[in-house]
């Protein structure tokens, strides 16, 4: 299946999902004021992406500021990895990176951890 | 009834304004002032900077989603438009606050009264219980924010509301908030 790409924007992170090496990598900021309308396609593809998935599905999460619009389309993503992962012979781990001293990441992180059952791994990235 | 909004702008101002707006709000000018806030915060610490971006970026898109349009002509508005006013202010080092006036219907007055009445009494923890509790439930608001915003705001500044309705007429009030970002 095609890969997606995006080049990032002033209020759309870039995205990269692949198939192949089973990474999913979402980073910079999501701040549209429609996120529906953003994250469909990448939920979609999360869906076909179910029937072939890797045996290990990375997927590495940088997020600079993201508005309480993406916040429940972010979690519609996390939602479908967590049925991945419930498959058997599939595994998949988040990686929530957030910048040094940046809480309020942190804790968003923590709150989606607490909802999903997928193991979670928190990053704090040096400056 | 007088509804005296340039003095209500006016009120609101303090000598450190940095980014304010009345009028007609679009999604290109709450794109411009965004951009317009970043710049001014571009020397602030990263801490206070995130937070206050954050908050405005929350608060002005409410505030485009969430303004009631005026069904008549009032005080030089034109009918059918949503009229709003923010202004963002710096009271001193690592102390800013955002203020936003709109219209709402006598519905929604009483909705938020009580809403945002429960809200400030909440603790940080168990703003953060409700936040999952509603990030989590499958239900989505027509304008996509579900609610979240008000909540996410108050848990990310630990500061308290300040609001006030002053009525129009039977209908239609006109609604402040001031946010302080600490």
């Amino acid at each position: 299946m095609n890969p997606i790409k995006k080049q990032g924007s002033q209020k759309t992170p870039t995205i990269n999902f692949d198939s192949e090496s089973g990474k999913i990598e979402m980073k910079g900021r999501s701040i549209p004021e429609n996120a529906i309308e953003f994250y469909k396609p990448l939920v979609a593809w999360l869906d076909e992406y179910a029937n072939t998935a890797q045996g290990l599905t990375e997927a590495n999460i940088q997020l600079e500021y993201f508005n309480t619009s993406s916040s429940k389309c972010i979690l519609d993503v996390f939602k479908k990895l967590e049925t991945i992962n419930q498959k058997d012979g599939s595994e998949v781990i988040i990686n929530w990176y957030y910048e040094e001293d940046d809480e309020d990441m942190l804790e968003a992180g923590e709150d989606y951890q607490s909802i999903l059952k997928i193991p979670f791994k928190m990053i704090e990235m040096e400056e | 009834m007088t509804l005296d909004l340039d003095n209500i702008y006016k009120q609101l101002h303090n000598k450190n304004t940095l980014c304010s707006y009345k009028g007609i709000l679009t999604s290109d000018l709450v794109e411009q002032s965004l951009n317009n806030i970043e710049e001014k915060l571009s020397k602030e610490n990263k801490k206070i900077k995130r937070k206050a971006y954050y908050v405005s970026v929350e608060t002005l898109q409410n505030l485009y989603h969430h303004s009631e349009p005026t069904k008549k002509e009032i005080e030089g508005i034109q009918k059918d438009q949503k009229f709003s006013m923010f202004i963002f202010s710096k009271l001193k080092e690592d102390h800013f606050e955002l203020s936003t006036g709109n219209f709402i219907s006598k519905k929604t007055m009483q909705f938020l009264k009580s809403r945002i009445g429960q809200l400030n009494f909440l603790e940080k923890e168990e703003l953060r219980i409700l936040y999952k509790r509603i990030l989590n439930n499958e239900e989505f608001s027509d304008k996509g924010g579900g609610g979240l915003g008000m909540i996410d705001i108050l848990r990310k500044t630990g500061n308290k509301y300040e609001y006030n309705f002053i009525k129009y007429d039977e209908n239609l009030y006109f609604y402040t908030l001031t946010i302080k970002i600490t």
